[in-house]
């Protein structure tokens, strides 16, 4: 932890980091605890993920944006504890998040957006990470806990599982 | 069927949107944190201490070069960890550092053969590699908490003023971290396991008793 101090000595990141602490940390806890169900661990989610950004470059303000960015490294790092606590190797990493408690997606209705908002938790965080918040392949990897180059690989499978669901239901992009 | 980063970009937002609706509103996120959550976050929220934190990446770098000057634990023994914990205005750090290799296997679960009276079990969770275990007082705002673990580094920052204290725990050489509000944490080694047994609202010899009556 000692070294991700270091990376907010900056004032105005200092600033936005507490301005994300302030409102989104119930936020962030609800929705790591609707994955672990389990207060303390949920705590212990919510605190890898402050770490997390803590060290990558915040929103300049509030809004949807750095809520979206809170709430989906929560997840991320509630999904994290859940499968080493639990572990299933049996199982990909993409059938077990969609299993989880807590991360059923919203229905998606054919549309583009609607098939991305309903993607698996993995496929919907990278692609909405370098999409909606504009994060690079390397910052995606820092905020998820991977590589850049495991984050490509993240995006292209996202891109195809969006393909085959909208081929699915016969739309075009 | 291919996807143009523009057509990703323009239908990004909606798919936030359309996600974040599943969502409870802020006001509905209600939540007490621990003292725990909030003493490990604090660090991170302190205005004003900008000479410190550089102090502290500091010390995690050379932590090594530094160990001479912190208060060590077991230096005499060949022991399968370090305990460390150094003191600032403010706060207190401690490291647990494996001499060797980082171990993997998952320790023998132990539970306290004594506790004070009221307390009783609220959890035991399993962890990576080890285990949680937390008691409560039954009618007072008292807790013990033991991590028992088996892997890697460990480091944390408490704050407060605390006292740094060398005890012994069964034999073994500990480190007693004590706050004036009543938060402790002891935290020792023992061949390949690391104990953190943190208290609140316990004195130093009903946790130190504690600690000495751990049961495999």
């Amino acid at each position: 932890m000692l070294i991700y101090l270091q990376a907010i000595d900056d004032p105005q990141d200092r600033t936005r980091f507490e301005a994300m602490y302030s409102a989104y940390r119930g936020l962030m806890f609800h929705v790591a605890n609707r994955v672990l169900q389990n207060t303390q661990d949920a705590e212990d989610a919510v605190h890898l993920a402050f770490l997390s950004l803590a060290n990558c470059r915040l929103p300049p303000e509030l809004g949807p944006q750095a809520r979206h960015l809170a709430a989906v490294t929560a997840e991320r790092k509630a999904i994290d504890l859940y499968r080493a606590r639990r572990r299933r190797p049996e199982v990909s990493l993409e059938e077990e998040e969609e299993r989880l408690p807590g991360c059923a997606p919203p229905p998606s209705d054919g549309t583009l957006a609607g098939a991305m908002a309903a993607l698996p938790p993995r496929y919907r965080e990278a692609l909405l990470l370098k999409y909606y918040n504009g994060y690079s392949a390397a910052e995606t990897g820092q905020l998820l806990g991977t590589t850049a180059a495991n984050v490509r690989q993240i995006l292209a499978r996202a891109k195809r599982r969006l393909a085959e669901e909208l081929a699915e239901r016969g739309e075009s992009v | 069927m291919n996807f143009t980063d523009e057509a990703l970009r323009a239908a990004a937002a909606e798919a936030a949107e359309r996600w974040l609706d599943t969502l409870p509103k802020r006001e509905d996120c209600g939540h007490d944190f621990s003292l725990t959550f909030q003493a490990s976050m604090g660090p991170l929220l302190r205005r004003g201490r900008r000479r410190r934190w550089r102090t502290l990446a500091l010390l995690a770098a050379v932590i090594a070069a530094l160990a001479a000057l912190l208060v060590g634990v077991g230096a005499e023994r060949k022991d399968d960890y370090q305990v460390y914990a150094a003191q600032e205005e403010g706060f207190v750090t401690y490291v647990i550092r494996p001499r060797e290799d980082p171990f993997s296997r998952l320790p023998h679960q132990v539970r306290p053969g004594w506790l004070p009276e009221g307390f009783v079990l609220e959890e035991s969770v399993d962890l990576d590699p080890g285990y949680r275990t937390r008691y409560v007082h039954s009618s007072e705002p008292k807790y013990i908490t033991l991590y028992q673990r088996c892997a890697g580094d460990d480091a944390g920052t408490l704050l407060g003023d605390y006292e740094i204290k060398e005890v012994q725990v069964d034999g073994t050489d500990a480190l007693l971290l004590s706050e004036a509000g009543g938060e402790r944490l002891l935290l020792w080694s023992n061949g390949p396991n690391v104990y953190k047994l943190f208290a609140g609202g316990l004195e130093e010899e009903d946790l130190l008793r504690v600690a000495n009556n751990l049961k495999w």
